[in-house]
């Protein structure tokens, strides 16, 4: 296949249905299912017929539901031609309608002088249960995931928000894939242009297949910068988080097929959040956050910081810490750059083997890489002890960050960093650094700016930003602003 | 949805007074002292309530073409060909600041910091940062100055000047008036016009919101904030004799030196370095903003400044390649021609512009309402 966010190039005939039984059979079979052998054809004694996949179905439903309420029909009444009396049927008079509902896994029931069909919905899905989600855990709070099904999806949402005033529009996207997506958001709540904003761009997307929602973030993400390195848009398999967004007036996205949830606008700062911020006092809250937020900077900034005070600028360290540094230093032969370079690719090596070993492996890995190897360079003098340490706290804060795309792109600039500063010292760092702010500050997520409330300064976003203000604060803010 | 080139009055202040106050902490406080002395801060005080003057003048102005700028207004007061002279010749100026802003940080960098690296480099470095700044937009450049012009005046001015405080030496203010009236005049000459860039209100002008605000409300704010910002000049002449700052290269960079915490942060000119380079860029990517933009005002283009950003930065480069080799250079020229340069292009040239506005105001509003 090729580029599946291409044009639509698979664009299906249409054909109304027929009177005859026979030709919507022909036509079903010749048109729209050549040579899909498990479409299966059950021609009935009463002159009529049910089309459908077998493999989509549940048998059970037609064995105990279909075929008697057919033979009521027939029996009682003696007359195929109203519908049956089942729960959910619908009806359909074109031929390319209904080859796109027996995909959906219904059964299409064809009566012979009927000009209509009826659909009847009998899908088999098969789902996993509700569990954690493995990437985002906390210690308080909800343990319930997103799972691959929508339709579960969706419950967990308005389980968690019975308001009529939570809105959900649906829309399939693919032409091959015709994946099921949701888009979400809560009325007089959310901005009316932000909300038409997020529908257009998803309504605007045309592709062959949709099978990830980072297609469709992507796609999104276009609109505000094609080529950040930044997420312009937030994923979650959370539903308690999805609901947070919601409820600040953000919208939803969910995506059939994947557990994983999309979510505007963002700011950087709100990518440094996590539900289980609001289950602790608003001082500990308030705390981690800042904690966060120290990460963010240490994890960009830490390794390039201590090779411009190594390489280019000794005389801006306290003395003592100058000679202690440079005992460290005395037997490698590098310099700061290269150790730096050598240990964070490592480093990243390492973290990629942990990801793809299985969990068992990961730790070993884990051992191996950052005690055994950790110890052996700084042993055979190719790397010095500082650096070894720099690399671990920048590690360790990498891990703080609750956003991984955030995560991501600050390891991507943390390079950039070292080789800036690596060559050109404290200016190429500051340079660096105001390059960074100037992208950082013309970024915008959906149209709202991505740093918010910081440039431009807004007072009131503090505080549920930064800090996590008590509720008591957070809700007379929000009855101030409706 | 904020436009990208619109900016708030805030903003405005923001950026006006970081192009003002950034360029008033390198050379200008030892040349001031070598001239008036003890009477230096008498020499700050005047050149700030002078400015307050100018910025109310330019307002002024400013405000009779509200959705032009001071390139496009000179054509409308002094008709097409005089007036695109004029404005051509304010480009050049324009381009000679930018020049002289991105050579200040390339070379100051270079000679502290970093003496085996080709300055041509860093000014290619600075360059592109001022380009990815008009990309843009003022919008974008506005918002990160609030942040720089907090940092820097709000948090590091503040307090470095609260930590010296205590050995300020009030006898170094002192005698009062001790040098003649004219050299505390030149001194706030050399405080006032080579760098403080008050003309960019007429450039801004036109893209700022709520327009009504600008009068009183800029000129009050901007001048506060610059007051604010000179507070570390001020406190120079009060900490170091007027002898010993004469003699000074980088006098607040002195006063941060002498800050210590205990026995460990031994070295707080780190953090004064640190905000005054973010202001220092942000200024320099405000004063390219105003140049490009300039350029594609007098060039009359319809498709934005995108297209004149190579040719424009090329012609920046060879520029200051040219004109600011060292250091040493680049003092002479901005207490030399520099300050004529300046009178010329904030002074004089701008007062011409009121007069003729004043002359042909008649005309002028009949022709508006025609």
């Amino acid at each position: 296949m090729g580029n599946p966010m291409a044009g639509d190039h698979f664009q299906y005939e249409d054909a109304p249905v027929s009177q005859t039984l026979k030709d919507n059979i022909s036509l079903l079979k010749q048109l729209y299912f050549l040579h899909a052998d498990d479409l299966n054809i059950q021609s009935l004694d009463f002159n009529c017929a049910l089309a459908y996949l077998k493999e989509l179905i549940d048998p059970a439903i037609i064995n105990e539901n279909v075929l008697p309420a057919i033979a009521r029909q027939a029996e009682g009444v003696r007359d195929t031609q109203k519908p049956l009396m089942l729960e959910g049927i619908r009806y359909a008079d074109s031929m390319r309608d209904i080859s796109l509902s027996i995909l959906n896994g219904d059964i299409a029931f064809f009566v012979e002088g009927q000009s209509r069909c009826q659909l009847i919905p009998s899908s088999k899905v098969s789902k996993r249960s509700l569990n954690e989600p493995s990437g985002e855990p906390t210690l308080r709070g909800s343990k319930v995931g997103f799972v691959e099904d929508i339709s579960t999806n969706i419950a967990l949402i308005r389980q968690r928000l019975k308001t009529p005033r939570l809105k959900l529009r649906k829309i399939e996207i693919g032409t091959l894939t015709r994946t099921s997506v949701a888009f979400l958001y809560i009325e007089s709540v959310a901005d009316a242009s932000l909300v038409e904003t997020g529908w257009m761009r998803l309504q605007s997307l045309n592709a062959i297949a949709l099978q990830a929602e980072q297609q469709l973030f992507e796609a999104i993400q276009k609109h505000d910068h094609k080529y950040s390195l930044f997420p312009l848009l937030d994923v979650t398999e959370r539903p308690d988080r999805i609901v947070g967004n919601l409820l600040k007036g953000h919208i939803a996205i969910l995506v059939d097929g994947t557990p994983f949830a999309i979510i505007g606008p963002v700011q950087l700062l709100t990518l440094i959040q996590s539900p289980e911020d609001y289950h602790f006092s608003p001082y500990l809250g308030s705390f981690i956050r800042l904690l966060r937020l120290l990460a963010i900077f240490i994890s960009l900034l830490l390794p390039s910081l201590y090779i411009a005070l190594t390489s280019f600028h000794q005389e801006m360290l306290p003395t003592k810490l100058a000679l202690s540094i440079q005992q460290g230093r005395v037997s490698v032969p590098f310099p700061s750059i290269m150790e730096a370079v050598f240990m964070e690719g490592a480093f990243e090596i390492l973290r990629e083997a942990g990801l793809r070993l299985p969990k068992m492996l990961s730790s070993t890995t884990s051992i191996v890489g950052g005690l055994i190897i950790g110890e052996a360079v700084v042993k055979a003098g190719i790397i010095s002890p500082q650096m070894v340490i720099v690399v671990a706290i920048t590690a360790l804060s990498s891990f703080i960050i609750p956003s991984y795309n955030l995560s991501v792109a600050l390891r991507l600039f943390r390079f950039m960093f070292i080789i800036l500063t690596g060559f050109f010292g404290a200016f190429g760092l500051m340079w660096g650094i105001m390059m960074l702010s100037m992208h950082l500050v013309g970024l915008r997520s959906l149209g709202e700016p991505y740093l918010d409330p910081i440039a431009p300064i807004r007072k009131n976003g503090f505080y549920d930003t930064i800090i996590r203000a008590p509720f008591s604060w957070l809700l007379s803010l929000a009855k101030k602003n409706s | 949805m904020q436009n990208k080139l619109t900016i708030t009055p805030s903003q405005t202040i923001a950026l006006l007074s970081l192009c003002i106050a950034t360029e008033a902490y390198s050379y200008a406080p030892s040349k001031m002292a070598d001239l008036s002395g003890q009477d230096t801060w008498i020499a700050i005080v005047v050149a700030i309530m002078f400015g307050m003057l100018l910025l109310s003048y330019y307002a002024w102005l400013a405000k009779k073409f509200p959705t032009q700028t001071l390139i496009q207004y000179t054509k409308t007061l002094l008709g097409p060909f005089v007036g695109r002279v004029i404005g051509a010749l304010y480009v050049l100026y324009f381009m000679l600041i930018s020049s002289l802003y991105i050579c200040r940080i390339s070379v100051g960098f270079q000679m502290t910091f970093l003496p085996h690296t080709p300055v041509f480099v860093l000014i290619v470095m600075t360059l592109t940062f001022c380009v990815y700044s008009a990309l843009q937009g003022y919008n974008a450049v506005a918002r990160l100055g609030v942040l720089a012009a907090f940092l820097l005046f709000g948090v590091n001015n503040i307090f470095l000047t609260a930590s010296v405080i205590s050995d300020i030496n009030a006898a170094n203010y002192l005698p009062f008036l001790g040098s003649s009236l004219g050299d505390i005049g030149t001194s706030s000459i050399y405080y006032l016009f080579p760098h403080s860039q008050f003309i960019f209100l007429t450039m801004l002008y036109p893209f700022i919101q709520k327009q009504r605000k600008i009068g009183s409300y800029i000129t009050w704010r901007t001048t506060l904030v610059v007051f604010v910002a000179s507070f570390l000049n001020l406190a120079t002449v009060g900490l170091f004799s007027a002898r010993q700052l004469a003699m000074l290269h980088y006098p607040p960079v002195e006063l941060s030196r002498m800050v210590e915490f205990g026995d460990f942060f031994e070295r707080m000119d780190v953090l004064f370095v640190t905000f005054y380079g973010a202001g220092m860029f942000i200024a320099i990517g405000t004063v390219f903003t105003v140049f490009i933009s300039s350029l594609n005002q007098l060039m009359e283009r319809k498709n934005g400044y995108r297209g004149l950003l190579l040719p424009a930065s090329v012609l920046l480069l060879l520029l200051s390649l040219i004109l600011f080799r060292s250091e040493k250079q680049m003092v002479q020229f901005i207490f030399g021609q520099g300050i004529w340069i300046a009178i010329c292009f904030q002074l004089i040239l701008p007062g011409l512009l009121g007069i003729v506005f004043l002359i042909r105001k008649e005309r002028l509003c009949n022709g508006q309402n025609g």
